[in-house]
């Protein structure tokens, strides 16, 4: 027996009508079930398979796919049944059978350990609920970003008026500065008015006495307007020297020692003295400036009057700074030497005096010495001198 | 410019200043030919009296200053011009220095810085004439 007529009409059986006894209200009634069965065994899947292809989305999507051959396959069977009423095609009946045998059972073994998967899967209100929620959200998110704008908004606004008050103040400042510099440049001009005022001011005492001193025959009385003279020109001097300083308040001590030195020299000496002046670069004010300014006239006057009896000589003037810091002025000759009066006693001459309250305003001390003629030191301490 | 005169004009606007210098030029054996309180009057008696040397203030009474009166006796008459200023200023010095100054001293001028620039200036001028 070929394969074919094993599976179409094997011999010696009978087509399942027969069975039936071809009664036509049984044969009609089967027939019929198993093509509406049939017809709609082929429906449901054809409408499943076209719902999973329309729905892409589907988590698990071959399992319909699986309901659909089995169920494809159970349609067949039915009309199998239909043609067997008539044609004995038990086997090939039989193999369609196996096949639906075989997807059923994978189909239901693999249903089970599916279930706990598949009713894990959200549901549609599930997710309609969780779509509320997250539309909750991003409104809530929308309305965040809106207050962040607005607050942005108002942090540029606040930062442009911060801008605005610092320009604004910048701008005061400014005119403030300028305002003081201007102030400054007043000071400074009246400064230096003032200076110019008291230094004309002494020349014209100075011219009173130059008068004063042509009208006297007493030599005494005239050497004392001399002096009187020297010491102005220190005064005079000392305020020359602040007018043309940078700051107006203190002044190189060098060139005003030797100026004014120079000036006592060649007022009272004689051509043969010689006048040598060293100092230390040290910026003096006016209250230093002016007391050492009469302490060297006076000093220098000394020396020229008494040392050199016989004209000529050398007179050193220095400003020297200590080991300790302090400043020692000194004012030395190579004359004869002279006897420096005692202070206590009633008899010293103005010069004298003065060196004596000088030295003290200056919170100093003198020493005076011979050595090689008269040498007078004076210290004080470097705090004293601006 | 030959006949200049072995005098001293002084311009200073205080008194007692021009007193006091007057008296030590005289000292000196010179003549003190006049003084002058202003620019204008100072160019007034250096044209008048032809002196050889000026002692010129900076300040003076009036617009004009110590420098325009100098200007101009310097070129009309030929004087040595010896400033005596308070002013260490360099504005001022720099405004003298338009001008050609015989001499720069500034106050307080001591009697013999006087004496020595004075001297040199008359001995300039008269050698000149």
């Amino acid at each position: 027996m070929s394969i074919y007529e094993w599976l179409f009409n094997p011999s010696g059986l009978t087509p399942h009508g027969f069975c039936l006894l071809w009664a036509p209200g049984l044969i009609a009634l089967h027939a019929a079930s198993d093509a509406i069965i049939g017809l709609a065994y082929f429906s449901i899947p054809l409408a499943l398979a076209s719902f999973a292809a329309q729905r892409k989305d589907l988590e698990y999507s071959w399992v319909i796919h699986l309901f659909v051959a089995f169920i494809l396959a159970c349609g067949t069977t039915h009309l199998m049944s239909i043609v067997t009423l008539w044609s004995p095609a038990y086997g090939i009946e039989g193999i369609i059978k196996l096949i639906t045998a075989m997807l059923s059972i994978a189909t239901a073994a693999i249903l089970w350990p599916l279930i706990p998967k598949l009713v894990a899967l959200p549901s549609a209100n599930q997710l309609k609920g969780l779509n509320f929620q997250l539309s909750a959200k991003v409104e809530e998110q929308e309305r965040t970003a809106h207050l962040l704008r607005e607050s942005e908004k108002q942090v540029r606004l606040s930062n442009t008026e911060l801008e605005r008050r610092v320009e604004e103040r910048t701008a005061e400042l400014v005119a403030a500065n300028a305002r003081l510099s201007q102030a400054l440049e007043q000071r400074d001009l009246l400064l230096r008015e003032v200076y110019h005022r008291v230094k004309n001011n002494l020349q014209i005492i100075d011219g009173i006495v130059t008068l004063q001193a042509r009208r006297l025959s007493d030599p005494e009385a005239k050497s004392a307007l001399q002096g009187l003279r020297s010491r102005l020109y220190a005064l005079g001097l000392v305020h020359q020297q602040l007018m043309s300083s940078s700051d107006l308040k203190t002044f190189d001590v060098f060139p005003f020692l030797k100026e004014l030195s120079e000036n006592i020299v060649q007022g009272i000496g004689d051509r043969e003295t010689k006048l040598s002046v060293r100092a230390i670069p040290l910026d003096v004010g006016l209250d230093f400036a002016i007391p050492l300014g009469l302490l060297v006239t006076e000093l220098v006057t000394n020396s020229l009057k008494h040392a050199f009896p016989d004209g000529g000589g050398n007179i050193t003037v220095a400003l020297n700074r200590l080991g300790d810091g302090a400043i020692a002025l000194v004012v030395s000759d190579n004359g004869t030497g002279y006897d420096v009066p005692e202070v206590s006693k009633k008899t010293v001459g103005l010069g004298t005096a003065l060196i004596d309250g000088l030295v003290s305003q200056l919170k100093a001390t003198i020493n005076v010495r011979r050595a090689n003629g008269t040498v007078s030191e004076v210290f004080f301490a470097r705090h004293e001198a601006v | 410019m030959t006949d200049l005169q072995k005098s001293v004009l002084i311009v200073e606007d205080e008194v007692v200043i021009a007193m006091g210098l007057s008296v030590q030029i005289e000292d000196m054996g010179l003549i003190v030919c006049g003084t002058a309180d202003s620019a204008d009057t100072a160019v007034v008696q250096a044209s008048m009296h032809r002196p050889a040397v000026v002692l010129m203030d900076v300040r003076l009474r009036g617009d004009k200053d110590g420098v325009d009166a100098a200007m101009v006796i310097h070129q009309t008459i030929g004087s040595r011009i010896i400033y005596i200023t308070g002013s260490k200023e360099q504005a001022t010095i720099d405004r003298i220095n338009l001008d050609h100054p015989f001499a720069l001293l500034f106050k307080p001028v001591s009697g013999l810085q006087l004496h020595a620039t004075v001297s040199n200036a008359i001995q300039s001028a008269m050698r000149e004439a």
